[in-house]
């Protein structure tokens, strides 16, 4: 084999080294991209003679900086990203230093393991698609090695072929292998939490809102949620400083115990020793990464396995969501609701101490105006909520509050997003001595009508209120006054200048959904992307052996061990079918048939051909062992040769020539039965 | 020694499984498939794959560990395959001479398509040129420093088509039995005096053309020289012709091995074998004697031949002649084994 790289090779390498750069974009740091990017420019100067591979001493200069200056950047990152940058910065050298075939295997291999540290990051349907691509590319880089005297043009059916041929056995280990458990704790990689975040002031929200990300799809098995149901709850926030809402401690602990996987205690002691039959209606989440605890869910979650539920009734997994997860939740309609006790009376009616800083006093004064009026403090809330209707508009980008956030909003600016309404209607009803908690999540969601699953985005992120009254918490949602489109409709159709909708997302599908034709384009991979996440992705122990079952059960006498064996013995014969071709039986062409008949004639009288042996061979041996005509065996084997070998014959000397090796051959046959 | 013992008894059961022939087509029987070191590094890098795909629980990962296990097995068939079908045909090689590498040919006979990155080489490789592969002939070179009948072995055919994670491979015997004429060794000193009594002896005569001295005049043909213009013949009007000129040629040449007594006996052979081709280039005639056996005063292509043989053949050492027999036992066995 040749120890040296053609140019095809080098430039399928420089290729395909910068396809993988270019996909690993995002999860790199700049600068090693930029030092990969600058590999590439070399190795394209190189390939055109400019310069010339760098030498030993150089490239350790090179290795060492870049290490060094990889661990620097990268230190803080976590495990994960320094294994990742490492493993980037071994194939970046060997692409650097790449001379003989050996570094090539090298550079695919590691190629290999950086492609699917890219899942980890992104199992979208999309990704598989690069995915699968950078892998071809890179056993195009092997196949390129193996078949340098191959046509450039059969490389691509080559490789096709290879590929398709594999696929079936592929599909059916995935399909058969049982899922190990993790093997021992990974490092996971650390990322800035997306999408809600545990505290709110005003303005967060809204700038969620300006992402199209995926945050959630749902499916119903069973009745779908009304409209007026879809709320999400995600988490809920009961301490305001003024500005900000955030956990309390009590709260803050009870998500500590779940980080620290104490919660089975916590389990049991709440509110869930529900019914089995008032389960409403079940679903299947498929929840984007966001690097947090909290799962979305409606009123109200049964707590299912790997998942725990507060005292809030908000759910949260116990190990941060960081790759696409499938969780199914059941609904159920009512859960007993425990009496607040005076301590959490006393942290649900909690108010900013009265300081100089945070004084509503604009806001007390009309409360105590409307007490003195003597309209009762339900009525008060009702009224502040009839306000909203009137002279309040909804607006993604509404204008800074100053120092006194409740008063500045609800009578000086009188615009703004959930959160304002949320937050103002909250400090009314705590003043009054309500007991009220503001909740994040999400709202409403995109019906896919053609596979039955709902898409909640990152704009669909909404803050309402959930007040105690009648010893039961109440879902109060003041946005809901301002812009009742917001629930009924979605985002778009609630803001009051609908222009504001995902402003500067050009490339967003979601901005251009008023276009027919791209609309339709977006809902296809919408839906291809969410049957591969809830049928591929999170292909798990449990739907592997449902779907092993069902099989089984439609063939009764099949055991579900020689099922699977059966099936890839099945898969094998039709690998060797499809490669080997049996039906193209071999076609002999005449002077064999004639040549063969001979040999079985005389294999019958006890004289068989040696393997190897040629046709003269043979014919010599024959004369001597029956004492035949030697001329004329000679002849049979010339005539055969010259048949099999000559080349341009026309169509009558080879008609010719067949008669007469047939009449040579019954010659032979004829004679030693005389000698016999 | 344990590498040497291996590698015995697996020349042993090659001579069994695959006995010598002079044409194979390359079947399951004869072929032998096994991952490269290539292969090996991909079958680590998909463990390392599957680890990594099951502690982060990433389908996808897996999904990819089993496409590439899938996709190496696609490549165990895909090239078996490659090589199946390939018939193979030696060529009888023509006499050479030893201390030079000595070249062996094969035909590849095609069912259909090409088979794709073949490589052909001698199992034992002695000599340094490459083998070369051209419109269906394969052209092997192997070298040996002794004369007589000499065996270069098993032909191994490999190829890591087409993606290099398995090695195809096999050791076909095409039982090649090539005459080694001894290498010639120049030489003037002691036997040209024998051979000048040799000439006086037989002073017969020869002349062939040359440069030495003018013989004849002949009608002058374009494309000839024309320096060899007769000018004078020319000028007196007697047309176009050409002066013609010859040499001595020498008388015939007995050549003797026992001359050359006090020399070692492979010595000498090179010697005889020198002045063999120099005489054959001379166009002059010459008889050879070794000891008992008498070659007589011949010239031509057919003469020198049956003297470099008797040369070669000469009193064969032992060694050589081993190796001659183990060749010629073959074929018995696998006659043996054919009447069981």
């Amino acid at each position: 084999m040749k120890e040296f790289l053609s140019r095809f090779n080098l430039a399928l390498i420089i290729v395909t080294y910068s396809a993988i750069v270019l996909t690993l974009f995002q999860q790199l740091n700049i600068f090693i991209v930029v030092f990969g990017l600058t590999c590439v420019v070399w190795r394209a100067a190189h390939f055109y003679a400019w310069v010339s591979v760098l030498p030993r001493l150089w490239l350790t200069i090179v290795s060492i900086l870049a290490t060094a200056l990889t661990v620097a950047l990268v230190f803080q990152q976590g495990v994960f990203n320094i294994m990742l940058h490492i493993i980037f910065l071994g194939f970046s050298l060997k692409f650097l230093e790449l001379r003989s075939v050996r570094d090539v295997y090298f550079f695919v291999n590691t190629g290999f393991i950086l492609i699917a540290l890219f899942f980890i990051f992104n199992t979208s349907i999309v990704a598989t698609f690069v995915v699968s691509f950078l892998a071809l590319m890179l056993l195009a880089v092997l196949l390129s090695l193996h078949a340098q005297a191959m046509r450039k043009s059969a490389y691509i059916p080559m490789l096709l072929k290879s590929s398709l041929l594999s696929l079936p056995l592929a599909l059916l280990l995935f399909v058969v292998m049982p899922r190990l458990p993790t093997l021992w704790q990974v490092p996971l990689q650390k990322q800035a939490t997306t999408g809600l975040s545990d505290t709110v002031t005003p303005g967060d929200i809204a700038n969620l809102s300006r992402s199209s990300a995926l945050a959630f799809r749902a499916t119903f098995n069973g009745p779908v949620a009304s409209v007026n149901e879809r709320y999400w709850r995600a988490m809920t926030l009961d301490f305001f400083d003024g500005k900000t809402w955030s956990q309390s401690q009590a709260l803050k602990r009870e998500e500590f115990q779940v980080k620290r996987r104490r919660s089975r205690q916590l389990l049991a002691v709440n509110n869930l020793e529900n019914l089995d039959d008032d389960i409403k209606t079940q679903y299947e989440l498929i929840i984007e990464p966001h690097y947090n605890y909290w799962v979305p869910a409606l009123d109200y979650a049964s707590t299912s396995k790997d998942l725990v539920s507060l005292s809030d009734y908000s759910l949260r997994s116990q190990q941060p969501i960081v790759t696409r997860k499938a969780i199914t939740i059941a609904q159920i309609s009512t859960i007993k609701q425990t009496p607040l006790t005076s301590i959490q009376r006393d942290q649900f009616t909690q108010l900013p101490r009265q300081s100089s800083l945070t004084e509503n006093n604009q806001t007390d004064a009309w409360i105590n105006e409307n007490l003195e009026k003597g309209l009762s403090k339900e009525a008060i809330l009702n009224k502040l909520l009839n306000n909203f209707s009137t002279g309040f508009s909804y607006t993604l980008s509404p204008p800074l509050l100053g120092e006194d956030q409740i008063d500045d909003f609800l009578f000086n600016s009188k615009a703004g997003f959930c959160v304002h309404f949320a937050s103002s209607y909250l400090y009314v009803a705590r003043r009054l001595g309500f007991p009220a908690r503001m909740v994040t999540g999400y709202l409403g969601g995109e019906w896919q009508a053609t596979e039955g699953f709902f898409i909640i985005r990152q704009y669909d992120a909404h803050a309402w209120v959930e007040i105690w009254r009648n010893d039961a918490w109440q879902r109060v949602d003041p946005t809901a006054y301002v812009a009742a489109e917001r629930v009924e409709s979605g985002l778009e159709a609630g803001l009051t200048d609908s222009k504001e909708f995902l402003q500067g997302q050009y490339f967003s599908l979601q901005r251009w959904r008023t276009v027919a034709f791209i609309n339709q384009l977006r809902a296809r991979l919408a839906q291809a992307d969410y049957l591969w996440a809830r049928y591929v992705v999170n292909f798990d122990n449990n739907s592997q052996i449902k779907l092993m079952q069902k099989w089984v059960e439609s063939l009764p006498w099949l055991k579900l061990t020689y099922g699977i064996i059966l099936l890839m013995v099945m898969i094998f014969l039709l690998l060797l079918l499809l490669i080997f071709k049996p039906w193209k039986v071999k076609q002999y062409s005449r002077e064999d048939k004639i040549y063969l008949q001979l040999q079985s004639y005389f294999s019958k009288r006890g004289f068989k051909r040696e393997t190897g042996q040629l046709v003269s061979e043979y014919c010599d041996s024959l004369s001597r062992e029956f004492s035949l005509q030697d001329a004329l065996c000679k002849h049979f084997a010339n005539k055969y040769n010259k048949i099999k070998y000559q080349s341009n014959q026309s169509r009558m000397t080879y008609q010719k020539r067949i008669k007469q090796l047939i009449f040579i051959s019954k010659q032979i046959q004829h004679q030693s039965k005389i000698k016999q | 020694m344990m590498k040497n013992y291996i590698s015995k008894r697996f020349d042993k059961w090659l001579i069994k499984r695959m006995p010598a022939g002079g044409e194979f087509t390359l079947n399951s029987g004869n072929t032998f498939i096994f991952p490269s070191k290539t292969g090996l590094h991909f079958l680590v890098s998909c463990f390392i794959l599957f680890l990594l795909g099951t502690n982060y629980q990433n389908n996808l990962i897996l999904f990819l560990v089993f496409f590439l296990c899938s996709f190496m097995f696609t490549c165990l068939l895909l090239s078996y395959q490659n090589l199946a079908g390939l018939t193979l045909v030696a060529v009888a090689p023509d006499s050479q001479f030893a201390c030079k590498d000595c070249c062996f040919k094969l035909t590849i006979k095609h069912p259909k398509t090409m088979a794709q990155g073949l490589s052909f080489s001698f199992k034992n490789q002695r000599s340094q040129l490459q083998s070369m592969i051209k419109n269906n002939s394969v052209v092997l070179y192997s070298y040996s420093s002794q004369r007589g009948y000499f065996n270069p072995g098993r032909i191994t055919v490999k190829s890591t088509f087409p993606f290099g994670l398995f090695n195809v491979w096999t050791h076909l015997d095409f039982d090649f039995k090539v005459l080694l004429f001894p290498s010639p060794i120049e030489n003037t000193l002691k036997e040209s005096r024998t051979l000048e009594d040799n000439i006086h002896q037989h002073s017969v005569y020869q002349t062939i053309a040359g440069v030495e001295q003018f013989s004849t005049l002949k009608n002058y043909q374009v494309g000839e020289s024309l320096k060899s213009v007769a000018w004078k013949q020319v000028a007196q009007g007697r047309g176009w012709l050409s002066k013609q000129f010859e040499q001595s040629a020498g008388g015939d040449l007995l050549l003797d091995l026992g001359d050359l007594n006090h020399l070692p006996l492979e010595m000498r052979l090179s010697f005889l074998s020198y002045h063999i081709i120099r005489l054959e280039k001379m166009k002059q005639r010459y008889s050879l004697t070794l000891n008992q056996q008498r070659i007589d005063i011949g010239l031509g292509q057919s003469h020198k031949n049956k003297c470099l043989q008797a040369l070669a053949l000469f009193d064969l050492p032992l060694e050589n002649e081993l190796t001659t027999s183990t060749v010629s036992e073959t074929p018995l066995s696998k006659r043996e084994g054919h009447q069981k």
